[in-house]
């Protein structure tokens, strides 16, 4: 039965309301946010006298002007909420804005000058490897002996993955209405994934109790992980301000800002050592997963184990280990984004079994079925967890059959031995998600549980 | 002169005057939002990228009919309203009997699941309403044409495209079929009374001549001004940069300049005929121009942007140029009291540099229709299909004759400052035979010709290879 969403009808005709729709009063301000265009520096210079004298402009505010701790780290308390004296990567929040129209806080925000002692800047994930720039320990987790049983490994590979970096571009941009309520209430519309800790980063970052901030989340024009810590920051920025004004402030970033400013999917860069016999039996394996987490750690651990807990895909490998580095650059904090490391984890693991099946010249399908992980052997994880439930040979021969997939192959593969110029694919994979299961307290407000 | 501007918005005639408090270059995106009933347009990148400002104009046709298209609102300033019918997604729906009743589009899109976050949906539901009153049962093609330039990020395409194919059933009928007449009554009205805009606010001036001749004088006047027609490029200097434009001549609502006139031998397409309308135009009789224009922005980008107004950007890209080159165009500029041809091949002189004096108007693009037997190709490597800036863009023909290369044009776009030909390829293979051995020389002669340069959409290596790799698509599509 076809159950419409439950907003269709509103969202089809255009009743929806998001964060910048909502119907303010006159007294509302508009809030804006000036951030470094150096990737790492020192503040030499913050001048924001001109920009406070300017008709129109309500509130001008830098890190002294926060009432309560300069943080909104979500797990780790490293990433200000005003930029200090230091800065670590362009697009890093330094001074915010509230004024009368988004015209005159452009033109406040020209007249704010703001120079910098340049410093030298990671801004990428090899420079960061090379300077072994970790945001935290490595990680390890292993089964078995996997460097004696390459040693035995008839065949042994080696190689690298690089997995790029990836916007999220949820339609909606940042967005946050902050009104007043009752001596220091604030009632905070806000465009997030993660009400409850949204409302925890204000009261921090106001030095009040979290029983003063009420945070509203009707629904969001997308989020993809966008929006779980970092829909945090506009929410954080327009309650200083309200604040400092007693106004609504509405912050909505401009699209190019949002852009700057927020994180992205974590770039990875895989490094494998595989053994494996004839068939492509793989025996041993040794994963290195390198993220570039950003200028901050915000959410790169979890990840990072994220990745390193779906390095095996489907497959059982009695003598896998599995290290995870995630580094600190200067680039904006690189955040969730659907999968949260899974599909970075799988990717390299699936590029290792074709990788074998060109070595070996076979079909990658016959070694992704020698390696399934079994029924009632060979079936616990590289981290000890068993794997029930699975269904991964039945749903084979299914798709198989179903897909006549091997008449297809055939087909494939005589056009290409034929054709110079155009080329055809075809292939089979299969894909294996751990489910995690978060405090479904933190996601309570009118959105709680949570698919990943 | 008429200082103020009118078209009709919620089936009323809008008349607006421009003040301190609004501009003339205000967006119809944002003057829909801040108006307390149409905030179901939205702004998602106000670049004309993503689709969720789209609205639908209504245009009376010289048919005496009403045309529907959809639009980025984002990229149109008010003033270019002016005469025409502005539909918003409130618009769909009607309200009888304590009911809200949904228009068929937003009908469907309800029931194949088409809206998820739903922030994409309004632009979307416009972009098919006008589909909806424009084709009967479209193809899959001309849907998925039709919503190039609607992102939905939560990846829903599919539902979409069935609503659109499942919507597009009845011949266009619907509320708007009834209230037709009326519509085109105040349209008339609007019509009958309207004269050219003068706009004059403290910081800004906006001229919205009617005639080719008053837009001539004008620009002798005034040649420092900024020349809009779709103003697709030049709104992004309000949107994205801020800037306030000074003195503006607005040449969409010249209607001479929209037509489009053929003898035996040439097509000549007016300047500001729309490149949705060049695109129709050109479709049988120059494929490649046709097949440049189908990965040229987005439907609603088309509609707004003009020939002339692309051709007069000048860009390293040129988007249109290097077919134009491949088809050996000419351009039409004319002053107060002058009017001369230019050859594509000597229209851009350097970066963003053109062969148009400062008081010339491009009036018109001439195209000869090609020799019987020769072969245009268009070509462009972007990141993604549609709405993408070409990386690398190629405009080819050729000519064979007995066996030998009698005719050859290989234009590249992106390559270098501005678009341009590569000599010493062509010259090699003129009068050689059409071989790939000789096809392969001539690659290696290209890169001879350019020092690509490195930026945000590729390498210079990459472009090299691109550029030389094309020439070899080229004769793998043309060789027997």
């Amino acid at each position: 039965m076809n159950i419409p969403h439950d907003s269709a009808h509103k969202h089809v005709s255009g009743q929806s309301v998001y964060i910048d729709d909502i119907q303010v009063n006159s007294q509302l301000l508009i809030g804006r946010i000036v951030y470094s265009k150096c990737a790492h520096g020192k503040i030499k210079t913050l001048d924001l006298e001109a920009a406070k004298k300017l008709q129109g402009v309500h509130a001008v505010l830098c890190y002294k002007d926060i009432p309560g701790a300069n943080q909104m780290g979500p797990v780790i308390h490293d990433e200000p909420c005003l930029a200090a004296d230091e800065v670590i990567c362009v697009g890093q929040a330094i001074v915010l804005i509230a004024a009368e129209t988004e015209e005159i806080a452009i033109a406040a925000e020209k007249l704010i000058r703001i120079e910098y002692e340049e410093q030298e800047a990671i801004l990428n994930l090899r420079t960061a490897i090379a300077k072994n720039s970790l945001l935290a320990p490595a990680r390890t987790m292993k089964r078995g002996d996997a460097d004696a049983a390459l040693k035995k490994a008839k065949h042994i590979l080696k190689g690298e993955l690089e997995t790029g970096a990836q916007e999220h571009w949820y339609l909606e941009t940042q967005s946050c209405l902050c009104v007043p309520g009752e001596q220091q209430e604030i009632t905070a519309y806000s465009s997030t994934q993660h009400p409850s800790e949204t409302q925890a980063i204000i009261a921090e970052v106001l030095g009040v109790g979290k029983n003063e901030i009420v945070v509203e989340t009707r629904r969001m024009g997308g989020g993809f992980g966008g929006k779980e810590t970092q829909g945090n920051w506009a929410a954080a920025w327009s309650a200083l301000l309200c604040n400092a004004t007693k106004r609504p402030v509405k912050i909505r970033l401009f699209r190019d800002d949002d852009q700057i400013i927020t994180g992205k999917r974590h770039p990875y860069l895989i490094q494998y050592e595989v053994g494996f016999d004839d068939v492509g039996k793989i025996s041993a394996l040794k994963f290195e997963q390198h993220a570039d987490g950003g200028c901050a750690t915000d959410l790169s651990l979890a990840i990072l184990e994220r990745a390193m807990l779906h390095a095996d895909s489907s497959y059982f490998i009695a003598n896998m280990e599995v290290i995870g580095k995630a580094y600190k650059t200067n680039l904006p904090s690189n955040t969730a984004f659907r999968g949260f490391g899974g599909p970075q984890g799988m990717a390299g693991m699936e590029s290792v079994i074709d990788r074998i099946a060109r070595f070996l010249k076979k079909d990658a399908v016959d070694v992704r079925k020698i390696n399934f992980y079994g029924i009632d052997k060979d079936n616990i994880t590289h981290y000890g967890q068993e794997v029930e439930l699975n269904r991964l040979d039945t749903m084979y021969e299914q798709l198989m059959k179903s897909s006549d997939y091997r008449s297809r192959r055939k087909a494939v593969d005589e056009f290409n031995s034929k054709n110079e110029f155009y080329k055809k694919r075809i292939s089979f994979n299969a894909c294996k998600i751990w489910y995690i299961v978060y405090y479904v307290v933190f996601k309570s407000g009118r959105c709680f549980g949570k698919y990943l | 002169m008429q200082q103020t501007i009118s078209f009709v918005l919620d089936d009323k005639i809008q008349t607006l005057a421009f003040n301190e408090q609004l501009s003339p270059t205000t967006t119809v995106l944002n003057y829909l939002r801040n108006s307390p009933v149409h905030k179901g347009v939205k702004e998602g990148c106000a670049e004309g990228d993503c689709g969720a400002c789209t609205v639908a104009i209504g245009e009376l046709g010289a048919d005496g009919k009403l045309h529907y298209h959809a639009i980025d609102s984002c990229l149109v300033f008010l003033p270019m309203l002016n005469g025409k019918q502005l539909i918003t997604v409130e618009n769909l729906m009607q309200r009888g009997g304590g009911e809200e009743i949904l228009h068929p589009v937003q009908k469907e899109m309800v029931e194949c699941n088409g809206s998820q976050c739903g922030y994409c949906t309004p632009g979307i539901v416009m972009s098919i309403f006008s589909l909806y009153k424009t084709e009967n049962n479209p193809t899959k093609e001309i849907i998925e044409d039709s919503l190039t330039g609607n992102l939905c990020r939560c990846t829903g395409y599919k539902p979409i495209i069935e609503a659109a194919a499942k919507a597009c059933v009845n011949n266009g009928v619907d509320f708007f079929t009834k209230n037709e007449k009326h519509i085109i009554g105040l349209l008339t009205q609007i019509k009958k009374d309207s004269q050219s805009v003068d706009i004059e606010t403290k910081k800004q001036k906006y001229f919205q001549p009617k005639t080719k001749a008053e837009a001539l004088e004008l620009r002798d006047k005034k040649p420092n001004s900024i020349l809009i027609s779709g103003a697709t490029d030049v709104a992004l200097r309000v949107t994205k940069r801020h800037d306030l434009l000074e003195e503006i001549i607005d040449l969409s609502h010249i209607e001479e300049l929209k037509k489009c006139t053929r003898t035996d031998y040439v097509i000549k397409f007016g300047a500001g005929m729309s490149l949705e309308e060049v695109k129709k135009v050109s479709k049988n009789e120059l494929p490649a121009l046709n097949e440049a224009l189908t990965v040229f922005g987005s439907k609603q980008i088309r509609t707004l942007a003009t020939f002339g107004g692309n051709l007069g950007s000048g860009s390293p890209i040129g988007d249109t140029l290097p077919v134009l080159m491949a088809y050996n165009a000419d351009i039409k500029l004319q002053s107060v009291n002058e009017e001369r041809i230019v050859n594509m091949n000597n229209y851009v002189l350097s970066y963003r540099v053109t062969a148009r004096k400062p008081n010339e108007l491009i009036t018109k693009v001439i195209i000869p229709k090609p020799v019987a037997g020769t072969i245009v190709k268009f070509y462009k490597v972007s990141k993604r299909k549609d709405l993408d800036i070409s990386t690398v863009s190629a405009g080819f023909s050729l000519l064979i004759e007995k066996n030998k290369v009698s005719a050859i044009t290989l234009a590249y776009g992106g390559m270098a400052a501005i678009t341009k030909r590569v000599a010493k390829a062509e010259a090699f293979l003129m009068g050689n035979e059409w071989t790939r051995e000789n096809v392969e020389q001539a690659m290696e002669l290209i890169a001879g010709d350019f020092t690509p340069i490195s930026d945000a959409r590729s390498g210079a290596e990459f472009r090299s290879v691109a550029a030389k790799n094309l020439l070899l698509k080229f004769w793998n599509e043309t060789h027997h």
